[in-house]
């Protein structure tokens, strides 16, 4: 068994330990268990066998020698899933063209990222890692989950989790080809066009292939990894998850996949959700949300922080996510304000950051709540996690200990270079002055011919 | 001395001068590194009682070693001498095989920096903007008696499996023979390999490293589609469409029958993997370049049998901190944070980790070889003496520089190994090579005898004061096409061990300091430093000549180009 003080003795020993995703066995003893999707159930066990949850219940017994941590006075919830996030990968926009559908950030996962480890400390267990907003159509997205101290980006995959795309409307993708580079789309309406395009030309290309393969043509097409994407979209194989804000985008959005017969789609950020809730719980999109950030753009400035509790009461699923590699370490305080602004009860307020984003990824069978069966991901809190003054303990997952605040050593980073100047990575990271989303893009920018453009960027003060 | 020969005819202008040069040095077959002038000509050298390594793990004492010819003639005892020898008398020198540097850029400068080619639509570039140029070699580019040359042989490489330089898809690489001759005559096997990494040209597509493994996959199936069409349309072409041999593609159709093996540049272990994961889904044969943390994917490269060019490039040694001296105890201590500690004692860990990966290689029984792709060639030597203080054998060390590349590169046959009738490449040394002071004295490459000596350092600088010639405040100026940067250098301290620090006009306040500085003759230094900008980090390399109060040279950005530097002396130290 893999507890956190083997972890940190192993970092001591060699700097990059070997241990696997692993699966462990774990009880957690005598808390109040926040299952989310089947009420509160206090003073009970919570026993997770190789990885999975195996019993609920109280006194439960457990075979000898199995870890037990106690749990008693303590909060146990479904381990945090963070929708939207950019962690743990080395690349996030493929700026150079308004449709990157073939790029995959799943392929440059970094697994040494210190900010897994800072997710955890905040009981975050998944997060969706997704390419950025520079295109019209970004790249695919990895589930993964936190299984901070593995080196082989292998096993930070969230195996089997269903594929996702992302998309973007809006000032991002207008600004950066059709401001950056004068191509399409230089308007809103462009980017309508973006899409409308992608999927006529891609329904050509699987006919084209079809043909070929029932011997109707001789000649083999050439292999288009770009269209091979949005082809498995049509086909239903991924789910979209669209960088947006207004509403009328997000109709005309939904009008689109209307007419090519698409139907998983996450609507990201989607400010405005709240003027069209209806018409989003009507086509079964789910939304995706801050729980109040905005007006750091032009096109973010209709906000309202009850936009959650809004699209929860129009029966749309939704969730909080963080965008934001500092955000995402207290997502319970970001799900709490919802009872504040709109009255959400616990379960729903918990359920914005643990069953719903697990909807939105396609997981929900697997995790997102407390229930036999279902994955050993679990955050401990002192506190109720919904509270202040709370404070995260002990984030597991797959029954395997990855945080624990009473084994918190000074520095937690796998991978140090030998020659770096600074202790402290926060003083590393201070030079970085991009946003997550559009990470990349100023560097790209930079390369080509727009300087002043450049400047502009930086200008923003944020850029989602 | 070579360094000073190579370094005139870098000053050489004219073409003219250039190509008389030439013509003088391959007139000779014996170059004489003390001398301009090639002396007498004789293809046969017979090294007298010299203790020779055959091979790895073998040594030979008191044998008579014969070069003829460009072969080994004889290896063996009671030698007769023939007539028209040289002869050398060897009492207390090694022979080992000429090393062999897996892959690397050697012969090839860095691009002079051209205006990039307008690309109206960045997701759609021509495919040699995008860094696509499989089917390139190194013919194109390669530079007769470029410096790295000279470096390289230097320190006792005789060949090099050379790549072209470039971005995604360079071109394929060649075994090149370390002589200052035209490209054929060193060109000793042609496509080994075909480079592939993970350099972009940031502006167009692929521009990030999800975009260089997407598009890796398109050109690959691509380039199966185009050979299957090749059959079919040579099989019977009748009522089909000719297939449209597109050059990148076709380029690469070898990489997927798996004839031609894939030399991938990845040097952390996410770029390791990476590599993996692309060999794992299209199934090419895969050679890792210039490795630096591939201790740590050790099992999976166990696993997939891929084959790895370590690189001999390592990082600056870290030194534990002496304890806290008693007698300072008034002094108030520094106050050093827990975070601050753990850092330290973590570079430490990481440094070994680094320098021993070598040693954890041959601990696991994995054959390796080693890439000098981004190593300084002055650095080798003492580099491989660190990795063996870190557990590396003397016996796989030699391997991985002789016999191992031999097998990979598939010159077996011809190299590796001192055995009659192979190739005369040999390391002539003072000394047990891993000695650290071992001196390398001669190098044969193809049979022609160069003799090393060693670099001085002048010794003239006031050591009392702790000036140089050099020190003092300069001003410069880089040349970037339309645009110039200017700012001030100081240089500071002994020759040898001047410290340099840079600072731009625009930001006076934030001062750079350089490492691996280099100084030779106090005319020629070079030195590195880095640059953070807007949140990536860049590398420039310095290379300045110095002339009384002035001074010229370049400055290279990693593949980005190499632009022109220039400066003067504001004021001497203490003034």
């Amino acid at each position: 068994m893999m507890n956190i003080r083997i972890i940190y003795a192993t970092i001591l020993c060699f700097l990059f330990p070997f241990f696997g995703s692993g699966q462990g066995s774990i009880l957690v003893k005598n808390g109040t268990v926040l299952t989310v999707t089947k009420g509160t159930l206090e003073n009970t066990d919570v026993f997770i066998e190789k990885g999975k949850i195996n019993k609920l219940g109280k006194n439960l017994k457990v075979p000898e020698g199995t870890q037990i941590i106690d749990a008693s006075g303590m909060f146990v919830m479904p381990g945090i899933i963070d929708a939207h996030s950019h962690i743990a990968i080395d690349a996030v926009n493929e700026a150079t063209s308004p449709n990157t559908a073939d790029v995959y950030v799943g392929d440059a996962l970094n697994p040494l990222d210190v900010a897994i480890y800072r997710a955890l400390a905040g009981g975050v267990t998944i997060s969706h890692a997704m390419h950025g907003s520079a295109n019209a159509i970004g790249g695919q997205c990895e589930t993964i989950k936190h299984r901070y101290g593995v080196i082989n980006p292998e096993e930070l995959r969230m195996a089997d989790a269903p594929r996702t795309i992302k998309f973007a409307l809006g000032e991002n993708p207008v600004r950066v080809h059709g401001e950056g580079n004068n191509i399409a789309p230089a308007t809103r309406m462009g980017v309508e066009q973006v899409f409308r395009q992608a999927f006529s030309e891609a329904k050509l290309y699987m006919k084209a292939w079809e043909d070929y393969k029932a011997g109707l043509t001789q000649s083999s097409p050439m292999y288009n990894r770009r269209l091979e994407t949005i082809v498995d979209i049509l086909k239903g194989n991924i789910i979209i998850h669209c960088h947006s804000y207004r509403a009328d985008e997000i109709l005309m959005l939904l009008n689109v996949l209307k007419d090519f017969g698409i139907k998983k789609i996450c609507f990201q950020h989607v400010n405005e959700g709240f003027k069209v809730a209806p018409e989003l719980a009507a086509f079964g999109a789910s939304a995706s949300v801050f729980s109040d950030w905005w007006a750091y753009k032009f096109e973010v400035y209709y906000s309202t922080a009850y936009n959650a509790a809004i699209l929860t009461r129009n029966g749309v699923v939704t969730s909080i996510n963080s965008d934001s590699d500092e955000l995402i370490r207290h997502l319970y305080l970001e799900a709490a304000k919802t009872q504040r602004y709109g009255d959400l009860n616990d379960d729903e307020a918990l359920a914005l950051i643990t069953i719903n984003p697990a909807k939105q990824l396609g997981i929900d069978h697997r995790v997102g709540s407390i229930e036999v069966g279902k994955e050993g991901d679990i955050a401990i809190f002192d506190k109720h996690p919904l509270s202040v003054y709370t404070i995260p303990q002990k984030t597991i997952v797959d029954g395997i200990i990855r945080f624990d605040i009473k084994n918190d050593a000074p520095d937690m980073r796998l991978d140090v270079n030998p020659e770096d100047k600074f202790a402290s990575d926060y003083l590393e990271e201070a030079l970085i002055k991009e946003d997550n989303c559009l990470q990349g893009v100023s560097e790209w920018l930079l390369q080509s011919d727009h300087a002043s453009y450049l400047r502009f960027i930086y200008s923003q003060r944020h850029s989602h | 001395m070579r360094i000073h020969f190579t370094d005139r005819y870098r000053f050489l202008t004219t073409k003219s001068s250039f190509i008389l040069l030439l013509s003088m040095v391959s007139a000779s077959f014996t170059y004489c590194q003390n001398s301009d002038t090639p002396k007498e000509v004789t293809q046969t050298f017979y090294f007298k009682n010299i203790r020779v390594v055959p091979k790895p793990g073998q040594l030979l004492e008191g044998h008579q070693l014969i070069v003829k010819n460009g072969l080994i003639e004889a290896v063996g005892k009671n030698l007769p001498i023939p007539a028209e020898a040289m002869v050398i008398a060897a009492d207390s020198l090694f022979a080992y095989p000429g090393f062999i540097d897996a892959f690397s850029h050697t012969g090839i400068p860095k691009p002079e920096n051209k205006d990039q080619q307008k690309v109206t639509d960045p997701g759609n570039p021509p495919d040699d903007v995008a860094g696509i140029t499989p089917q390139k070699t190194v013919s194109e580019t390669f530079k007769t008696g470029d410096k790295s040359i000279g470096d390289m042989r230097s320190v006792g490489f005789t060949t090099s499996n050379v790549s072209p330089r470039g971005l995604m898809l360079p071109g394929k690489t060649s075994l090149l023979l370390h002589l200052d001759e035209e490209v054929d005559k060193v060109s000793f096997k042609k496509d080994i390999g075909m480079t592939a990494q993970f350099t972009t040209n940031r502006s167009v597509y692929p521009s990030t490293v999800i975009g260089v493994m997407s598009k890796f996959r398109d050109l690959y199936k691509n380039s199966e589609i185009l050979g299957a069409s090749h059959d079919k349309y040579l099989l019977n072409p009748s009522g089909l469409h000719r297939p449209v041999y597109k050059k990148e593609e076709w380029a690469l159709f070898p990489v997927t029958q798996k004839k031609l093996p894939v030399y991938f540049v990845a040097s952390t272990s996410n770029q390791i993997y990476r590599a993996l994961e692309l060999k794992k889904e299209l199934g090419f044969s895969l050679v890792l370049v210039d490795a630096k943390q591939a201790w740590a994917v050790i099992p999976e490269l166990k696993k997939y049998q891929v084959q790895v060019a370590l690189s001999l490039d390592l990082p600056e040694e870290v030194k534990e901190k002496p304890a806290e001296n008693s007698k300072d105890s008034t002094t108030v201590k520094k106050q050093i944070s827990a975070e601050e500690m753990e850092f330290e004692k973590k570079k430490i860990q990481s440094y070994k980790q680094y320098v021993g990966q070598a040693a954890e290689f041959e601990k696991a029984g994995l054959p390796f070889s080693f890439s000098a792709l981004s190593v300084k060639p002055q650095d080798i030597p003492k580099n491989i003496r660190r990795m063996v203080k870190e557990g590396l054998s003397e016996k796989a060390a030699l391997e991985a520089l002789t016999t191992y590349p031999a097998s990979l590169l598939g010159v077996s046959s011809t190299m590796g190994t001192i055995e009659k009738g192979k190739v005369a490449n040999i390391v002539i040394t003072e000394k047990n090579f891993f000695d650290e002071k071992s001196k390398i004295k001669y190098v044969f490459v193809d049979g022609r005898m160069f003799e090393i000596t060693a670099q001085k350092t002048d010794k003239k600088g006031n050591e009392e004061t702790g000036k140089g010639p050099l020190s003092g405040v300069w001003s410069f100026t880089v040349e970037m096409g339309a645009q110039s940067q200017k700012g001030t250098m100081t240089i500071s301290g002994k020759p040898e061990k001047y410290t340099i620090s840079l600072t731009t006009d625009d930001k006076p306040d934030e001062s750079e300091s350089a490492f691996d500085i280099k100084v030779q003759d106090n005319k020629n230094v070079t030195f590195s430093l880095t640059t953070d900008t807007d949140g990536f980090t860049i590398t420039l390399d310095f290379e300045l000549n110095f002339e009384g109060n002035a001074f010229s040279g370049e400055v290279s950005a990693n593949e980005s180009g190499t632009f022109p530097i220039k400066g003067e002396k504001k004021s001497n130290p203490n003034q």
